[in-house]
């Protein structure tokens, strides 16, 4: 960690040695670990996500899913015509304004079937997830519980 | 001050309220160089949402508070099933092909219009400062107008910083501004430069006018002690660690605590940490602000950092900070101040909490102290004085 030219400054506050009390933080986890006083910890939560970050694919999963929730509302109404100057602008736009009329005629339905399909889509894909996130943070538990079961019930049960 | 310059700030997205570090920096510099004389304008798209790259503004040019913003269309069809297989690779570690991350960087939401924008018209603009680097703008937009441009990489030490497409930008721009000394010895590894290529003091932070710790605990109904985050929140972040670790301290600890998180992006609270964690989503940079000075401390968890301002933030609010010693420019601000403590496991986590709870005057000492090291070293006095120094010499001889 260097931090070179960020080293020369003035400090009128009170003197703190922030290492002294990060050294004084590690002497004291060394000693509750010495005691035991971490051994009914439920650290499952934490586990699991050692283990995910060894498999790396749960962020893809999450990312993924975030952008399609926000695609699949699809917004097929109707938008702002506007003209990009010049001599026809407005004739342009009256233009473009009865094309639009007449696409959406034949467009709408079609649209509106396929977004409900894929507003359907996208929360079944949420819910799935939901679903076996919980259940994998609850099996995640399980695991751990009966990890510390065995610790317990004998040395050789490891 | 110089001359006043004709600066064009280049970015993807230019938010009214947003939490991504490099996002913020290039509105404040927006403000503050307009302040200073200059004449600013934000070249930008029309994207709002940076998970889907849509098109949301009108394109075209408003004024705002002394500088002008123009919009340019992001280029439709992003994203491609070759651009999603790169960026799964990229964003693993993975070795790709020049092809791949050429359109793995084709989709980060590039905009020809901005492009050609800048080749007919970037004559009228004396310099350009682009951040930050991993993006469409930047990637395509740099190129055309690489003499007269300050880049702010704004690039934390991921994956991407080893790809051959960030190598060559780093070596296009004549001068580089990092947010720190550790971004800015990445910097100068991974594109080979000379050490005088790099400056540090790419951003500043000032202090708001006011604080009230009181008037945020009321607003939100927080009564028990909190840590406190704001930023992007993603497990890249480190947010999924500080929720586990935060619930854990409260949970198996016993210690009376909460863990309010603000910012852009959600990421999943697991059903065992929701009774001990308050999402608030976006808040308002007055809120942001209350709640920094009301927290026990600020957590930065992130194991990649580039500009880190949140801390810096909460060093402004009087508060100490919590950081992951994997974080090495947060971690050796802390070392370096006095300002705050780092932690490496669930462990030290949860005891740090109970040193900073046990006593209130040492945790306010170790605020102050923070404070006055980014009073010194990050006031934007400073940052604009190095900013406005860059500029002058790259615009050099032009009328």
């Amino acid at each position: 960690m260097s931090e070179g030219q960020e080293e020369d400054f003035g400090i009128t506050a009170p003197a703190l040695d922030a290492e002294a009390l990060v050294r004084e933080v590690r002497e004291r986890v060394r000693r509750k670990t010495e005691s035991g006083a971490y051994k009914d910890y439920d650290l499952a939560g934490i586990a699991s996500l050692d283990y995910e970050e060894k498999l790396g694919e749960e962020d893809f999963l999450r990312y993924h899913l975030q952008v399609v929730e926000r695609l699949s509302d699809v917004n097929y109404g109707d938008f702002e015509i506007v003209s990009k100057g010049g001599r026809f602008g407005r004739v342009e736009v009256l233009l473009k304004n009865v094309i639009w009329k007449l696409l959406r005629f034949y467009t709408y339905r079609l649209f509106s079937q396929q977004r409900e399909f894929d507003c359907q889509i996208s929360e079944a894909l949420q819910s799935h997830y939901r679903w076996s996130r919980g259940e994998i943070d609850r099996l995640s538990r399980e695991v751990e519980r009966l990890r510390e079961e065995l610790r317990r019930s004998g040395p050789a049960a490891d | 001050m110089g001359r006043p310059l004709r600066i064009g700030l280049v970015s993807p997205r230019f938010e009214p309220v947003t939490a991504v570090g490099a996002e913020v920096q290039i509105r404040q510099l927006a403000q503050r160089l307009s302040a200073r004389g200059h004449g600013v304008e934000v070249l930008t798209t029309c994207v709002r949402d940076p998970l889907t790259w849509k098109n949301h503004y009108h394109p075209g040019r408003v004024e705002e508070e002394g500088y002008a913003v123009t919009r340019f269309p992001a280029d439709p069809h992003r994203v491609s099933r070759r651009f999603l297989e790169a960026d799964r690779r990229i964003r693993r570690g993975e070795t790709v092909s020049r092809g791949e991350e050429d359109h793995w960087a084709a989709g980060l939401g590039a905009s020809a219009a901005l492009v050609k924008h800048l080749g007919v018209e970037g004559e009228k603009i004396d310099v350009f400062i682009f951040s930050p680097l991993v993006c469409g703008t930047t990637f395509f937009g740099l190129p055309s107008v690489a003499p007269r441009s300050l880049l702010i990489p704004a690039l934390p030490d991921a994956p991407e910083a080893r790809l051959e497409i960030v190598r060559e930008r780093l070596r296009l721009a004549p001068l580089l501004l990092a947010g720190s000394e550790t971004e800015r010895d990445l910097l100068l590894s991974a594109a080979d430069l000379e050490p005088d290529r790099v400056a540090t003091c790419a951003a500043g932070v000032d202090p708001m006018a006011e604080y009230h710790p009181r008037g945020f605990r009321q607003r939100h109904g927080i009564e028990v002690p909190f840590l406190f985050y704001t930023g992007r929140r993603s497990r890249r972040r480190g947010v999924d660690r500080l929720i586990e670790y935060a619930s854990s301290a409260a949970r198996n600890g016993g210690i009376d605590l909460r863990l309010v998180l603000a910012g852009e992006e959600t990421i999943a609270i697991p059903e065992h940490a929701r009774d001990y964690v308050l999402d608030l989503h976006f808040l308002g940079e007055q809120d942001k602000a209350d709640g920094l000075a009301a927290a026990l401390a600020t957590c930065q968890p992130s194991p990649t950092e580039a500009l880190a301002l949140a801390p810096m933030e909460s060093w402004l609010a009087g508060r100490p900070v919590l950081a992951d010693a994997r974080g090495a420019v947060t971690a050796a601000r802390c070392r370096l101040s006095g300002g705050g403590l780092w932690y490496r496991d669930a462990f030290e986590f949860e005891e740090a909490v109970r040193l900073l709870l046990e006593d209130e005057d040492r945790a306010a000492a170790m605020g102050r102290r923070g404070r006055d090291f980014v009073l010194e070293k990050w006031s934007w006095e400073r940052a604009l004085g190095v900013i406005e120094e860059a500029c002058a010499g790259l615009a050099g001889g032009r009328p």
